[in-house]
C-alpha cells in the first residue's frame, strides 16, 4: 500500500523519459555511446594486428605500390591476390555530417570510418599474402565503390566498399641460388 | 577458386606475369555480375549501421559477386586459349538502387 505513491512515479517517469527515448534521441544517444567505443576499439585492433604482419615479414611492409621492388632481389613468380571491406558509418556520424553540411568545411567523423577502412583492406591483404607465403605484394591498388547510397537529410543508412588488391609475388632465396 | 571446373590460369594485375615471358596477346578479356542485396541482409545492415564499422553481409556479398565476375573473365580468357591475364583491373558501380555491377577485366596472353 505505501509503495503505490513510488510506484505511480515510477510510471509516470518510464511513460515521460520512455517514448522519447525509444522515438526520439535513444537510438542516436547509444550510437554515440557505443558506436564510437566500438569504431575505436576496432581501429586499435586494426592498428595491432598490422604492428604483427609488419613483424612477420620481418620488420618491413609487405606491400607496395609499384610494379618492381628495389631491393635487389629476383621475382620468380606470383598472382592476385585481392581483399575487401565494406563499412558505413554510424548514425551519430550521418547526423553530424547532415549538420556540418549547413556550414561546410571538413567533416572528421567521416575521416576516422574511411581511415579505418582503408587500413582493414590493407592489412587483410597483408594477411592474405602472409597466409600465402608470399614476399612481397606488388602493384597494390584500392578501390572505393558506394554500394548504399545515402539520400541524405533523414536518411539513415551509408556504406562504402574498400577493395584492395596487388600481385604476391615470390623473390629467389639465397638458398636457391646455391 | 581453384576448384574443378575453374580454368587454371596466372593472374596478375602487373604489365607481365612475374617472371615469365609474353610470347603472344589475345586480346581484352572482361567478366562482369549484378549482384542485389535481399532484402533482410538490408535490414540487418541498416541495423548494423546505428554504430557503423564493419558491414560484414555486404563484404561476403561483394567478394562472392567479385569471384563471379573474375571466373566469367577466366573462362572468356580459356576460351580464347589463353593461359594468363595481365593488367586485371576491376571496377564497381550502382547500376539500380540496393544493385551493384562487379566488372573485371585484364588482357588475356599466351606465357612460356
Amino acid at each position: 500500500m505505501a509503495d503505490e505513491p513510488t510506484l505511480g512515479i515510477l510510471y509516470a517517469l518510464v511513460w515521460t523519459i520512455g517514448p522519447p527515448l525509444i522515438f526520439g534521441g535513444g537510438p542516436l544517444l547509444f550510437s554515440w555511446l557505443v558506436g564510437n567505443a566500438y569504431q575505436k576499439r576496432k581501429l586499435n585492433e586494426t592498428a595491432a594486428r598490422e604492428q604483427a604482419s609488419m613483424q612477420a615479414f620481418g620488420g618491413r611492409d609487405p606491400l607496395t605500390n609499384t610494379v618492381n621492388i628495389y631491393t635487389g632481389e629476383t621475382i620468380t613468380h606470383g598472382h592476385l591476390l585481392t581483399a575487401n571491406v565494406s563499412i558505413g558509418p554510424s548514425w551519430w556520424q550521418l547526423l553530424r555530417t547532415s549538420l556540418k553540411q549547413l556550414i561546410g568545411g571538413r567533416i572528421y567523423s567521416l575521416d576516422n570510418v574511411l581511415e579505418f577502412g582503408r587500413r582493414e583492406a590493407l592489412q587483410r591483404l597483408r594477411e592474405i599474402a602472409q597466409a600465402e607465403g608470399v614476399d612481397y605484394v606488388i602493384n597494390v591498388r584500392l578501390d572505393t565503390a558506394e554500394i548504399v547510397t545515402n539520400k541524405g537529410r533523414n536518411s539513415k543508412t551509408a556504406a562504402v566498399e574498400i577493395f584492395a588488391y596487388g600481385t604476391g609475388v615470390y623473390v629467389a632465396k639465397p638458398t636457391d641460388e646455391a | 577458386m581453384q576448384t574443378g571446373g575453374v580454368p587454371q590460369l596466372m593472374i596478375s594485375n602487373t604489365e607481365t606475369i612475374p617472371g615469365r615471358t609474353i610470347t603472344a596477346t589475345l586480346g581484352l578479356v572482361t567478366g562482369s555480375t549484378v549482384r542485389a542485396k535481399n532484402v533482410f541482409k538490408d535490414i540487418g545492415a541498416g541495423f548494423k549501421n546505428v554504430v557503423g564499422g564493419e558491414l560484414t553481409t555486404y563484404t561476403n556479398l561483394l567478394s562472392e559477386a567479385r569471384n563471379e565476375a573474375m571466373l566469367r573473365m577466366m573462362q572468356a580468357a580459356s576460351g580464347l586459349g589463353a593461359n594468363a591475364i595481365v593488367n586485371v583491373r576491376f571496377a564497381t558501380s550502382a547500376v539500380a538502387g540496393g544493385a551493384a555491377e562487379l566488372f573485371a577485366y585484364g588482357t588475356a596472353v599466351l606465357v612460356q
